[in-house]
C-alpha cells in the first residue's frame, strides 16, 4: 500500500509542473538603463499557475490560428453579426493549448529554462505593470475589461491573407484577444518582452472597450470614411502609444517615448512614431492623405502612425511641459466614457453621431478631451498642442469654425504656436 | 464434429505410439536371460526407468548446452540519431534533431532457458538535443541530455535475427541554458527525473559464422516524460553485439 502511494505521489510530480503561490518570484528581462534588457528578479503578483501563465490578469494559450477570411462560408454573412462566443468559435480556427513554462528553481527563484519561458514571462510582467498602470489612472474605477486579458501565444493570424502576419503584436478586437506572431525578420527586443508594446496593446483594448462599446466591430468602423474613418483609426494608436509610453515610466530604466527603438530596426517608423518627438508636426502630405484616403488605403498606410503621433506628441508635450502627467492621464480615461450631457466623453459622441460621421471632426474630438481636464493650464497646454501639431482649424479663441463656435474647452489665453509650420486653411 | 475431434485425437496420439516402437526397438536381449526378465510387467518397468534416465541427462546436457555453447556474451553499444518532437514551451512540438549513444547488456543471457534468454536486454543511455530560439539580441540556446537505464522486453519473431521490444526505464535529464542578452550570456543548469518508455524493432544478425560479432539495428520510438514535458523521439540506431 505504501509503495503504492509512494508510486503515487512520483507520477504527479512527474505530470505537474510547479504551482507557487502568488507572488511568485521569477526571472525576466525587464528593460535596462542602457536601452536593451537586463535578467531581472520580479515578482508576478497575480499569476495562478505559472506553469501554464494564467492568472486573474493574463491567461496565455499557445499556438493558436486565427483566421479572418471573407471567404469562409462561416464568415461570409458579416462577422459582425455573431455573437463574442461565436466570432472566437469561428475565427480561431485551431484553440490551440496551454503554454508549458519551463523552469529551474534556484534557491526560490524561478528561472525561465528556454527562449519562449523568458519571452512569455516577461510578457506576462509587462501585461500586469499595464494593468497596474490602468488600474491607477482609472482612478478607483474597476478595470474589470482588463480582467483577463487573454493573450494567443505565437499565434498563426491571417487576416484576409493567405501570408501569417510576423514579427508583430496586436489586439484583436473581433475576438478580443491579444496576439504575439512569430519572428521573421525581428532581430531586437521581441515585441513581447517591450513593456511600451504591451502597454500600446493593453490601450487598445481600453479604447475598444470605452469608446467603441467592447463591440467586436464597432458599427462606425464599417459605415464612416474619410477624416471621421481616419481619424477615429489614428485616435486609437495615437492613445495607445502615448499609454504605451506611459507604461514604460513604471519602471527603474524609466520613461522611454521611444520604445518601438528597441524592438523595430525600421528607423523611419521608429522617427515618426516617437512620441516624444518635437517635431510631429501635420504636413501637407499627410494632411492630403488624411483628407482624402479611403478606409483600406489609411489603415494600411504610414499616415494613419502619423497622426496618431501628432495626437500622442501633443500629449506628452503637453503633460512634460506643466508636469502633470498623471492628471492628462487620469483625464483621457475620463474623457474615453463620460454619461454627463453636458459633458460627454468620446463613446458618447460617437454613439450620437454614428449618422453624422461629419462630426467627428479633430476640434470637436480634441475639445473632448480638453474638457475632461480640469487644470486650466494643463488645458491651455493642450489646446495649443494639438492646434499647431494637428493644424486644428482653431488656432486662437474664442473660436469660430464654420460660422459656429469651436473648442469651447480651451481657454482664451491658448493659441497656436511657432514649433510648426502654419499649413494654409481650407 | 464427434468426428473430427476423433481424427485429431488419433493424429496427436499417433507419434506416441511411434514413440513406443522405437523404444522397443534399440534394446538388446542378452542370452543370458533370467526367468524375473521374462516377466513382461517388471521389464517392462525396468525399460522405461531405463528411458526415463535417459531423457533426464538429455535433458540436462541441452540446458548446459544453451548457456555454454551460446557465441555472445550479451555486451554491445549504438550510435543512434533521428527526430525529436520536443514538447514545447508555446504549446505544441518543437522538431528537432537528436542523437545519442548507448551501451547494451542483454542481461537475458543469465537465464539458461533457451527461448528466454533472447528476451531480456537493458541500455545505458545518453540522448542530446538542442534548440536555439530568439532574435540576435535576445537568444536562448538550450541543450537537453537524457540519461537513462532502461531494461527492456524483446520478443523474437521465430528463429529469425528481428525482434520487436517495449521498454521502461529512468533516468535524469540535465538541460542546460545559455541566455544571451545584447553579447551579454547568462548560464543556467538543472537536472529533472525523467521517465521513458518506447517501442522498437531490433535486429542482430551476425557479421561472422560463429555468431560471437553480431551487428545491431533498430528503429524506435520513445516517449520521454521530462519532468511535466513530455517528448517523442523517432530513432534509428546501429551497432555491435558481442
Amino acid at each position: 500500500m505504501s509503495r503504492l502511494r509512494t508510486l503515487l505521489v512520483l507520477a504527479l510530480m512527474v505530470s505537474c509542473g510547479p504551482n507557487p503561490p502568488a507572488p511568485v518570484k521569477i526571472m525576466a528581462l525587464i528593460p535596462s538603463e542602457s536601452g536593451t534588457l537586463e535578467t531581472r528578479q520580479v515578482e508576478l503578483t497575480t499569476v495562478g499557475n505559472v506553469t501554464t501563465l494564467k492568472g486573474d490578469v493574463v491567461e496565455f494559450v499557445g499556438s493558436t490560428r486565427v483566421v479572418l477570411d471573407s471567404a469562409d462560408p462561416l464568415q461570409a454573412g458579416g462577422i459582425e453579426r455573431l455573437t463574442d462566443a461565436q466570432r472566437y468559435d469561428v475565427l480561431v480556427k485551431d484553440k490551440g493549448g496551454d503554454v508549458r513554462g519551463h523552469y529551474v528553481d534556484r534557491s526560490g527563484v524561478l528561472w525561465p529554462a528556454n527562449f519562449h519561458t523568458w519571452n512569455m514571462v516577461s510578457a506576462y510582467y509587462n501585461f500586469e505593470r499595464a494593468y497596474a498602470y490602468f488600474n491607477d489612472i482609472y482612478d478607483g474605477v474597476d478595470p474589470k475589461e482588463l480582467r483577463p486579458m487573454r493573450v494567443h501565444y505565437w499565434a498563426d493570424v491571417r487576416l484576409n491573407s493567405d501570408i501569417s502576419l510576423v514579427d508583430n503584436a496586436l489586439y484583436l478586437s473581433f475576438i478580443k484577444g491579444f496576439t504575439i506572431t512569430p519572428f521573421e525578420k525581428s532581430q531586437l527586443t521581441p515585441l513581447a518582452m517591450n513593456i511600451g508594446v504591451i502597454g500600446h496593446e493593453t490601450a487598445h483594448r481600453v479604447f475598444n472597450f470605452k469608446v467603441l462599446e467592447d463591440q467586436g466591430i464597432h458599427p462606425v468602423l464599417g459605415t464612416w470614411n474619410l477624416v471621421p474613418f481616419n481619424l477615429l483609426k489614428s485616435l486609437d494608436e495615437g492613445l495607445a502609444d502615448f499609454h504605451g509610453f506611459s507604461v514604460t515610466c513604471g519602471e527603474a530604466a524609466g520613461c522611454r517615448p521611444n520604445f518601438l527603438g528597441a524592438s523595430l530596426d525600421d528607423s523611419r517608423t521608429v522617427d515618426f512614431r516617437n512620441v516624444g518627438r518635437n517635431e510631429a508636426c501635420m504636413d501637407e502630405t499627410t494632411r492630403q492623405a488624411f483628407q482624402n484616403f479611403s478606409q483600406s488605403q489609411w489603415v494600411s498606410s504610414p499616415e494613419m502612425y502619423k497622426v496618431g503621433n501628432f495626437i500622442a506628441a501633443s500629449l506628452y508635450q503637453a503633460g512634460n511641459r506643466t508636469g502633470k502627467m498623471e492628471v492628462l492621464q487620469k483625464a483621457l480615461i475620463l474623457a474615453y466614457d463620460d454619461e454627463s450631457p453636458s459633458n460627454p466623453g468620446l463613446r458618447q459622441f460617437i454613439k450620437n453621431n454614428v449618422n453624422t460621421q461629419a462630426n467627428f471632426t479633430p476640434e470637436n474630438v480634441v475639445n473632448i478631451i480638453v474638457s475632461h481636464v480640469t487644470d486650466p493650464e494643463l488645458k491651455k497646454e493642450l489646446c495649443s498642442q494639438f492646434s499647431s501639431r494637428m493644424q486644428l482649424r482653431c488656432g486662437n479663441w474664442p473660436c469660430i469654425v464654420d460660422g459656429l463656435p469651436s473648442m469651447l474647452a480651451c481657454p482664451s489665453t491658448a493659441r497656436r504656436e511657432n514649433y510648426c509650420t502654419n499649413l494654409p486653411q481650407p | 464434429m464427434n468426428r473430427s475431434f476423433l481424427a485429431v485425437m488419433l493424429a496427436l496420439a499417433m507419434p506416441a505410439f511411434a514413440q513406443r516402437e522405437d523404444d522397443d526397438a534399440p534394446i538388446p536381449y542378452g542370452d543370458d536371460t533370467t526367468v524375473d526378465d521374462e516377466i513382461p510387467v517388471k521389464k517392462k518397468k525396468k525399460r522405461q526407468a531405463a528411458i526415463r534416465e535417459e531423457d533426464e541427462e538429455e535433458r540436462a546436457g541441452e540446458e548446459s548446452l544453451a548457456s555454454l555453447d551460446d557465441p555472445n556474451i550479451g555486451v554491445g553499444g549504438d550510435i543512434f540519431m533521428g527526430v525529436a518532437l520536443l514538447d514545447s514551451s508555446k504549446a505544441g512540438v518543437d522538431p528537432r534533431y537528436f542523437f545519442g549513444v548507448r551501451f547494451t547488456w542483454e542481461f537475458g543471457r543469465l537465464i539458461p532457458d533457451e527461448y528466454l534468454r533472447e528476451m531480456f536486454f537493458a541500455d545505458l543511455t545518453w540522448t542530446y538535443a538542442a534548440s536555439k530560439d530568439g532574435t540576435n539580441l535576445v537568444n536562448v540556446d538550450t541543450h537537453l541530455h537524457n540519461f537513462t537505464v532502461a531494461p527492456a522486453l524483446a520478443l523474437p519473431f521465430g528463429k529469425s535475427f528481428m525482434a520487436a521490444y517495449v521498454q521502461v526505464g529512468a533516468g535524469f535529464d540535465y538541460s542546460y541554458s545559455v541566455t544571451t542578452v545584447d553579447r551579454t550570456a547568462v548560464t543556467l543548469g538543472g537536472t529533472k527525473f525523467l521517465f521513458q518508455y518506447g517501442i522498437g524493432l531490433r535486429g542482430r544478425p551476425a557479421v561472422i559464422a560463429d555468431g560471437t560479432v553480431r551487428i545491431q539495428f533498430r528503429i524506435e520510438v520513445t516517449r520521454f516524460v521530462r519532468g511535466y514535458m513530455h517528448d517523442m523521439y523517432f530513432g534509428g540506431g546501429v551497432g555491435l553485439i558481442f
